[in-house]
């Protein structure tokens, strides 16, 4: 079954091959318009791009210049030039040359991170040393300093006093006025007629 | 199988053995191929002999490391798609802007010095450069790379993929998308006449 889609890919592939697509592809471009059509326009293509080269080829007198300046460019990097095979131990013979001029193989990412850090710790440092900062040292300076020592003087009995204990007297006995004391006596009391009684509710538990 | 004819073996035992003459002979053989892979790529005429002339120079300092297992040209075409690429990833093209038809003329192109003439041939030649010139423009570097040794160069997808250190279904489809970029950018119709369907029919 036609594909026009894949007659066009084999058109552009035997143009750009070279070949002529009207010898393999006969039947494909006779019977359909569209790949006519296509080929045409990829044809006309290629081919104007290709006479860009003719147009843009310089000229012949431009070539004697060309090798000229191509001869003093190699003649200045002649002297530098390097042989296959000096890497090999003899350009670097001591453990020396070849530890300095070494390398390590590090992961593009781990680089980067390296770099970072050290960028970071250079900024941090350099932040922290522009700040003066003072430190006081402590200088000890040696100083006597007198203490006075309590020292508890020993307690040395010179008297014996005994006290005599009293007990303290009962709520039941009635305090005696000590001698020479006044005593509250009812003489002269006269009482009155009427004697008036308050009776406060609520005192006992059993009260109503 | 020698790949290399006698003489080129030759020129280059010489220039290993640092024939610098030798050497040179080598470098006017396949200057020209070099110089238009470059113009082409890089579209100007001062930063395609100085791409040219590098390629050159690594040739020569990697001489030694030449087999004659394959082609002269094929070892140097590898060097000068690694310059290619080098150039590429560093953008050290010195000028950014593409050689018009006035330098070409300048520097004495053998098709546009014609345009004294005024000939309908030379106008068309210059409305060819410019348009193709603009064209290969609009593509990406590693498409008018890929483009070009496959257009110019006949590399096959494998070969290319090999020295771009890709793989063949990506060089396919970078080349076909420049291909389609060209037709756009050169304004080629893909509509047939009508009339012309008929007689085309009939030639194929």
């Amino acid at each position: 079954m036609h594909k026009c889609k894949e007659t066009t890919e084999r058109i552009t592939e035997l143009l750009l091959d070279g070949a002529d697509p009207r010898l393999s592809l006969s039947t494909e471009l006779r019977e359909c318009a569209n790949c006519r059509a296509e080929f045409r326009a990829l044809k006309e293509t290629l081919q104007l791009t290709t006479r860009l080269i003719e147009t843009a080829t310089p000229p012949d007198n431009y070539w004697p210049g060309y090798h000229a300046r191509l001869r003093e460019k190699l003649h200045a990097a002649q002297q530098p030039r390097v042989e296959p095979g000096q890497y090999r131990g003899d350009r670097h013979p001591s453990w020396v040359s070849r530890f300095f001029s070494s390398s390590i193989r590090v992961p593009v990412p781990v680089g980067l991170a390296l770099l970072l850090m050290l960028g970071v710790a250079f900024v941090f440092s350099k932040r922290v040393s522009t700040k003066p900062v003072i430190v006081h040292v402590p200088v000890e300076v040696p100083r006597e300093v007198p203490v006075p020592v309590v020292q508890e003087k020993e307690k040395i009995v010179t008297q014996i006093v005994y006290r005599e204990r009293r007990s303290k007297p009962s709520k039941a006995t009635p305090v005696l006025p000590k001698n020479n004391e006044a005593v509250a006596t009812l003489d002269g009391f006269k009482p009155a007629e009427e004697v008036k009684l308050t009776v406060i509710k609520g005192g006992a538990a059993n009260e109503k | 199988m020698a790949t290399v004819t006698d003489s080129e073996t030759d020129l280059i035992r010489r220039a290993q053995a640092d024939d610098s003459a030798a050497f040179c002979s080598l470098a006017e053989r396949y200057a020209r191929r070099i110089y238009l892979l470059a113009f082409h790529y890089c579209r100007n005429t001062q930063d395609a002999e100085d791409l040219s002339q590098e390629v050159w120079l690594k040739a020569y300092q990697a001489l030694g490391g030449f087999r004659s297992d394959a082609s002269f040209y094929t070892w140097l075409r590898r060097i000068t798609i690694n310059s290619f690429l080098n150039h590429q990833r560093a953008s050290t093209f010195r000028r950014q802007g593409q050689t018009s038809v006035a330098e070409l003329i300048e520097s004495g192109s053998e098709k546009l010095l014609e345009s004294h003439t005024s000939s309908p041939q030379t106008i068309y030649n210059k409305v060819l450069f410019e348009s193709v010139m603009s064209a290969l423009a609009d593509l990406t570097p590693t498409q008018r790379l890929m483009f070009l040794l496959r257009h110019y160069e006949g590399m096959s997808y494998d070969e290319i993929a090999g020295a771009m250190n890709c793989s063949p279904g990506t060089v396919k489809k970078a080349v076909s998308r420049a291909i389609a970029k060209l037709r756009v950018k050169l304004e080629v119709e893909n509509e047939e006449p009508e009339q012309l369907t008929q007689l085309a029919a009939q030639e194929f």
